[in-house]
């Protein structure tokens, strides 16, 4: 009825200016992403040489690969390394990031600077300042400097890990993430930001009514806060894992990154397509557990 | 669950208090707090505290990260004698920075709310082939991606030009992802159904619906992407001194070795300003968001 009445229906409207409105992301997305992937890709089955005649590329089939997966001694070790270390981090660093933005996301005083010295690690770390804070003396050295400064080594944490009779890989992640604790906590900014902006979108309405039907907070958390903040947890940790997996640090990236300062391009890539594979794989595991378990579970409220 | 969700539409009362703590409970809350704050400050004071030690002390092994005994402003006193020594004036570099940091952002958040909007809230061709291709997207990081783009810039002919800043920020899948999600959750159709009844135009239901209920997701992405480009540097595409942004500055000062350490440090203390200023204005603004109170029950 309304419709009929104005010139043009929101269907019209959306024909119209959608293509529009999404079209220059289109155009830097092929130009500056599509297209350099498909060339790493090829890169990868090839080889690079700089000759007279400039840059000089030559398909070699699956030698690449050959190479890094037989021929190297190394490189599936570090991606086993680097696995690992994103099943130690990831979790630890939702954990820290959540706790920490629900308390950073009540109403008192002085919020802003509490976010604020949260943020702060975030801001350092991108720039070339956390370099330089991690080659101050050899990194061991640096580590125990931070422990003794903040008192962390009055409790020696794996005395008090045994003395608790866990099952022994419990115990062994417990031991691992303790020992990066410092690099987790200080990568956890970004996430407690996401998991703010969130939080900051649940109506006030929603904890109103908890309150008067009587939940006690650990009640409101899990029946209002976790189901409406299942969809920027799925952000977060693909957030995480990416983090994590393409970080500088990581041993596989930095192997690839060593191979192309030798101007051994195709093998650099290879490598990295390799594992991008394993991650990729992992991302759509935990997109299709978000579909099929949660929205399933809380449909509408999500 | 049910029993709450009805009752979802009951009226808002006066009171924004969420649930009440007793005195321990907001004791620990602050305990708590302030622990992990002073925890996140250590890199921050390990900053400034190395911008104000003299040489000797710099090259204390093993090193004394977080105190100085005869602290010295010497390094900052020095930036000026290292500056001078640039072939183009500071206030170029400032000026490279700055407009990078602020046009880029600027882009990179309009140009990716304006794909996000189309993505959640109309039914275009290949929608989720397009959001496929963004969440694969999101597992690269530049260096990959270095030589294949560099041919690229080099067929547009926009090497060594500020472009090769900006060109970028068009294709943010990060941006993308970030605002579809909130999208989806937060913006009602509904809303948008209403506003075109009302006689709101394309861009006026842009403007003046999706843009202030997106608010929180806007300054968000915002800090991130000023992040990001106040930190880019010229990487192999930038050959004229007059393109080169403050983070090439700190380098060059930072290779001049270990003795540049306290200056190069004096650098960083200084460059960590802005983004800690975009930080506090956007986060601060966060709260007087409308949230998803676009639709009153």
């Amino acid at each position: 009825m309304f419709g009929k009445s104005k010139p043009k229906s929101l269907e019209r409207l959306k024909e119209r200016y959608a293509y529009m409105f999404i079209s220059p992301w289109i155009f830097g997305m092929i130009v500056f992403f599509l297209y350099p992937i498909f060339h790493s890709v090829y890169l990868s089955f090839s080889k690079m040489s700089i000759g007279t005649e400039g840059v000089i590329t030559q398909f070699l089939g699956i030698e690449n690969y050959y190479k890094i997966l037989v021929t190297d001694p190394d490189y599936l070790d570090s991606v086993l390394e680097a696995f690992k270390s994103m099943f130690v981090s990831v979790p630890f660093i939702l954990v820290v990031s959540m706790v920490l933005a629900l308390l950073l996301n009540g109403s008192y005083k002085g919020r802003i600077f509490y976010r604020g010295l949260y943020f702060l690690p975030v801001i350092i770390a991108s720039g070339t300042v956390l370099q330089l804070f991690l080659t101050a003396g050899s990194t061991n050295a640096t580590q125990a400097a931070v422990s003794d400064a903040a008192g962390f080594d009055l409790i020696d944490f794996d005395a008090v890990l045994s003395g608790l009779n866990l099952p022994s890989f419990i115990e062994d992640y417990l031991s691992l993430a303790l020992s990066e604790i410092f690099m987790l906590v200080w990568q956890s900014g970004i996430q407690t930001i996401l998991i703010i902006a969130g939080l900051q979108s649940i109506p006030e309405l929603h904890y109103e009514v908890a309150r008067v039907e009587g939940a006690n907070a650990w009640e409101t958390f899990w029946f209002v806060t976790f189901p409406q903040l299942i969809r920027t947890m799925v952000l977060v940790v693909i957030f995480s894992i990416i983090e994590v997996c393409a970080a500088n640090t990581n041993e596989v990236i930095s192997a690839a990154y060593r191979k192309f300062n030798d101007i051994e391009y195709g093998v650099g890539s290879a490598m990295l397509w390799f594992y991008y594979i394993f991650v990729a794989a992992i991302m759509v595991i935990i997109f299709l557990i978000y579909q099929k378990v949660f929205v399933k579970k809380w449909g509408e409220s999500a | 669950m049910k029993k709450l969700r009805k009752l979802l539409h009951l009226p808002r009362g006066n009171e924004a208090k969420r649930y009440t703590r007793n005195k321990f409970g907001n004791v620990m809350y602050f305990v708590v707090l302030f622990a992990a704050g002073i925890f996140s400050l250590l890199p921050m004071i390990y900053c400034v505290v190395t911008s104000f030690k003299p040489l000797d002390e710099l090259l204390v092994f093993p090193p004394t990260l977080f105190t100085v005994k005869r602290p010295t402003i010497a390094n900052f006193l020095a930036l000026p004698d290292l500056i001078s020594s640039l072939s183009v004036p500071l206030s170029r570099y400032v000026f490279n920075s700055v407009f990078i940091a602020v046009v880029g952002t600027v882009l990179c958040v309009l140009f990716s709310a304006m794909s996000a909007f189309v993505l959640s809230k109309t039914d275009i061709k290949h929608k989720g082939l397009i959001f496929t291709v963004i969440q694969f997207a999101l597992l690269f990081n530049s260096y990959t991606l270095a030589i294949p783009q560099y041919i690229i810039y080099s067929t547009l002919g926009v090497i060594n030009t500020y472009f090769v800043y900006l060109l970028p920020t068009l294709a943010s899948s990060m941006g993308v992802f970030l605002m579809k999600q909130y999208m989806d959750g937060y913006v009602p159709d509904a809303l948008i159904e209403a506003a075109h009844i009302d006689g709101a135009d394309w861009f006026q239901i842009f403007g003046k619906i999706i843009l202030p209920i997106i608010k929180p997701c806007v300054l968000t992405l915002t800090l991130f992407t000023f992040l990001g480009l106040w930190n880019v540097g010229s990487a192999g595409t930038i050959f004229s001194e007059q393109l080169k942004t403050l983070p090439t500055v700190m380098s060059t000062i930072a290779t001049g070795g270990l003795a540049r350490t306290g200056s190069s440090m004096a650098v960083s203390v200084i460059m960590m300003i802005p983004p800690i200023l975009v930080y506090l204005i956007s986060q601060s603004s966060i709260k007087e968001t409308m949230g998803s109170a676009g639709i009153k029950g």
